[in-house]
């Protein structure tokens, strides 16, 4: 019965939106549009659309009037997808939506300046609108000085009829969504900062919480279970599970609060992040103190205080129940902080927002929640060490000696950024050796043993071969720990792009220069740090690729290193709204920026020559 | 009790739903004859007017004087604009010897245009409008330059009927017939 009530409901809805299907609105008025500025240096537009209307997302197009002003990234919320038959995915905005729209000002900073917002949409019922376009004026203050009215006004001035041919004019916005241009395309960055459209907190927090899920499903939190589990070995054979859990638990709250923090600092400071974090020293220290817990794990030394000092300690713990959960907390914080870059992508998202809403405890919050998604499976590893890991016995020696590779890989990672590629190289081939020699790779094995001693055996032989290849390596000059032997004659033809075709540009007045010298030419800017993982990634694994460099053949590689991250380097990134490297930046015959391309992490060569294709096409 | 309260809202709901539909029927018929401009195009101005075609060439309307003309503007943009096409195309077909031909004048880019006019084979001629038709428009009776926009012109250029929204076989058929019936 409920059910035919609502047909019928429905039935004289859908009646009643067919009669009103005459009346059309105005543009104007369906889409009624205002502007101020939020901070400093924001703008916010507001589109309040009239029921039964809608705006189509990538059709805004935002232009400054007045050459004094230069708007960043417009960060426009993310709307119903639907598919389209002639132009795939678009994406329709409805009800109220607001545009955040970054910009910075040159010169003279009392003058008055001008900006111009185009839109576009349609009517459910079946009509669609030209591009509107509003201008507003602004005085130096930020209030609002005048327009508003559009421009559409003026097409009555205009001389009638034409008896001409009318000149085609397509307005940008036109152009941006020409067929196979990918509308509905953005990078990676965008997607995270669209995340925050909805002005739903919980929402907001929700979705983060979704996707440092996702993110603990990226290789990023690996580092971290060696890390996590030493620490729960390292409490000794009598780790019950709920203390296992509770230090896990220690451990995750660290790396939240750590993003947290740091997000709501760089939120409130713009400062290049992940470079403060990424000092030579910090990490050579980090790296030292897995060194130390490796070989407490294997057994050098017992990692234990003084019995005085320890008896003092366990008292003091038995009272608070928590002397040992602050360390592990702290080994939270400072996990997080090394991960870090890995997730940059959308770090980086996070961030841009902040900056622009100085929604500091939205952004935390959501940050907050993101690393706790992060920290899921470092949970369950709790949990699950606390339950599987015996009390005692001899295979309990193997596990430890196993976490001590590990820890001693991950103090081997922590440093490569800093330290030249044929010390890397030397070190895994020494930890590949010895962790061979525990697996009693050339000790001869006795007769009658069982299966598993001859696989280890195995394992053990293939890590020495690995490490004797890798030494080799070192001393034949090659850089590349995957292919050691490159320099013997015996690896592909590979050159890394990187010295021979990138060219260094310092300053933005530079590659202002080196993008009017290229009109006519692609131009890719390639955002680099001696300390960014991900930047050494599509070095060695993406510009390599011949397909890629076949692309790039024509396309003029620009580099802007930003290891010193000086004024000029932090100029260069917050041009483009970014807070550090890694990030591609690619323009067109122009010299105007691609929005739709920019990279931000690591892309492997495939996706990031799609994109570059589809760019440059 | 439940069961008679579920009937009495159906009855009213159905009610609203007849009436809803009784007022959308009469309010759509009054859409087809809108009220149009005092200043609405004379056959001489429209005539005069002329629009590039995807090839750059220039084509004066009046080229199509003697025949009845639907001006269809469109783009490819404007989904609505896409839906009537093939109705378009199939009354081209229908009335080709009747000194009848469809323009489809696109509010729009050249590229998307020539690719989608290829992909679903449009049999009519195709000129490029620049995208906001302001003062033509406007004397067409499209004040605010929604789309789709039909406007049904006869053989001396005078214009009988327009239609802002989309238009169905039924509608173009009606509005047809009595200029096709018109001897020449």
């Amino acid at each position: 019965m409920k059910i035919r009530w609502f047909v019928a409901a429905m039935l004289s809805i859908a009646c009643l939106a067919r009669a009103a299907e005459p009346v059309i609105l105005d543009p104007a008025v369906a889409f009624k549009f205002s502007a101020k500025v939020v901070a400093d240096s924001s703008l916010e537009v507001t589109y309040n659309i009239a029921p039964g209307y809608y705006l189509y997302r990538e059709k805004f197009a935002f232009a400054s009037e007045s050459p004094n002003v230069t708007l960043g990234t417009a960060q426009i919320p993310n709307g119903k997808v639907k598919q389209d038959e002639f132009f795939g995915r678009i994406e329709t905005l409805r009800d109220q939506i607001k545009i955040v729209i970054p910009y910075v000002r040159s010169g003279d900073a009392a003058a008055a300046w001008k900006f111009s917002a185009t839109s576009q949409g349609c009517a459910d019922v079946g009509v669609c609108f030209p591009p509107n376009t509003e201008e507003v004026g602004f005085n130096a203050d930020g209030m609002v000085t005048g327009g508003g009215g559009g421009l559409a006004a003026l097409d009555a001035a205009a001389p009638a009829p034409r008896t001409e041919a009318p000149p085609v004019v397509i307005p940008k916005t036109v152009q941006n969504v020409a067929p196979g241009s990918g509308s509905g395309e953005m990078s990676e960055t965008d997607q995270v900062t669209q995340i925050f459209k909805s002005n739903n907190f919980w929402g907001i927090v929700a979705k983060f919480f979704g996707f440092g899920l996702l993110l603990s499903l990226t290789p990023c939190v690996l580092p971290m279970i060696p890390i996590l589990s030493g620490l729960i070995i390292g409490e000794g054979s009598n780790v019950g599970k709920g203390r296992a859990f509770a230090l896990s638990v220690a451990y995750v709250l660290g790396m939240a609060i750590t993003y947290a923090i740091a997000g709501v600092i760089a939120g409130l400071s713009g400062a290049l992040l992940s470079t403060a974090l990424q000092n030579p020293w910090v990490l050579g220290a980090f790296a030292l103190v897995f060194v130390l817990l490796a070989l407490s794990m294997f057994g050098v030394y017992e990692l234990q205080l003084p019995a005085s000092a320890q008896s003092a300690l366990t008292a003091k713990t038995n009272r608070l129940r928590g002397g040992k959960f602050v360390g592990v907390t702290f080994m939270g914080v400072l996990s997080a902080l090394i991960v870090g870059p890995c997730v940059a992508a959308p770090l980086a998202g996070a961030l841009v927002y902040l900056s622009l809403t100085r929604d500091v405890i939205l952004g935390g919050t959501a940050l907050f929640v993101m690393a706790l998604g992060m920290g899921m499976p470092l949970l369950l590893v709790g949990a699950s060490a606390g339950a599987i890991l015996p009390r005692a016995g001899a295979w309990m020696e193997l596990v430890k000696r196993f976490f001590g590779v590990l820890l001693l890989a991950v103090a081997i990672w922590l440093i490569t950024p800093v330290i030249p590629s044929w010390a890397v190289m030397a070190l895994w081939a020494l930890l590949l050796i010895g962790l061979a020699m525990f697996l009693h790779a050339i000790d001869p094995l006795p007769d009658h043993v069982s299966g598993y001693r001859r696989l280890w055996k195995g394992v053990g032989f293939a890590s020495l071969v690995g490490g004797i290849a890798m030494l080799i390596g070192v001393m034949s000059g090659a850089q590349d720990p995957l292919r050691p032997l490159a320099n013997l004659g015996l690896g592909g033809q590979k050159t890394a792009l990187h010295e021979a075709q990138f060219q260094r540009v310092k300053t933005i007045e530079e590659l202002d220069q080196r993008l009017a010298a290229a009109k006519g030419k692609y131009v890719m800017l390639d955002f680099y740090a001696d300390w960014c993982v991900s930047c050494k990634e599509m070095e060695r694994f993406t510009f390599t690729d011949a397909k890629v460099q076949e692309q790039l053949k024509d396309t003029i590689l620009l580099q802007a290193d930003v290891t010193a991250n000086n004024a000029d380097d932090k100029a260069l990134l917050q041009r483009f709204g970014l807070f550090g490297p890694p990030g591609i930046i690619l323009f067109d015959l122009n010299g105007q920026e691609i929005k739709s391309f920019r990279v931000i992490g690591y892309q492997p060569s495939e996706k990031f020559l799609a994109a570059l294709t589809k760019a440059q096409s | 009790m439940t069961k008679i309260r579920d009937r009495i809202a159906l009855s009213v709901a159905m009610l609203l739903g007849v009436g809803a539909m009784y007022l959308g029927t009469t309010w759509n018929k009054d859409s087809s004859t809108q009220i149009l401009p005092a200043d609405l195009l004379s056959p001489g101005v429209l005539y005069a007017t002329s629009f590039p075609d995807l090839a750059g060439k220039s084509h004066a309307l009046g080229e199509w004087q003697g025949k009845i003309v639907v001006l269809n503007l469109w783009a490819t943009w404007c989904g609505p604009c896409r839906e009537e096409i093939p109705i378009m195309i199939k009354l081209q077909e229908k009335y080709r010897d009747r000194a009848l031909t469809f323009i489809g004048l696109a509010m729009d880019d050249q590229a998307p245009v020539e690719k989608y006019a290829k992909e679903m084979g449009i049999n009519y001629p195709i000129l490029l409008g620049d995208i906001t038709l302001g003062e033509f428009g406007r004397r067409l009776g499209n004040a605010n330059g929604g789309l789709p926009y039909t406007v049904i012109i006869d053989r001396t250029g005078k214009i009988i009927t327009t239609r802002l929204g989309g238009v169905d076989e039924k509608f173009l058929e009606n509005a047809l017939m009595p200029l096709l019936q018109v001897k020449t």
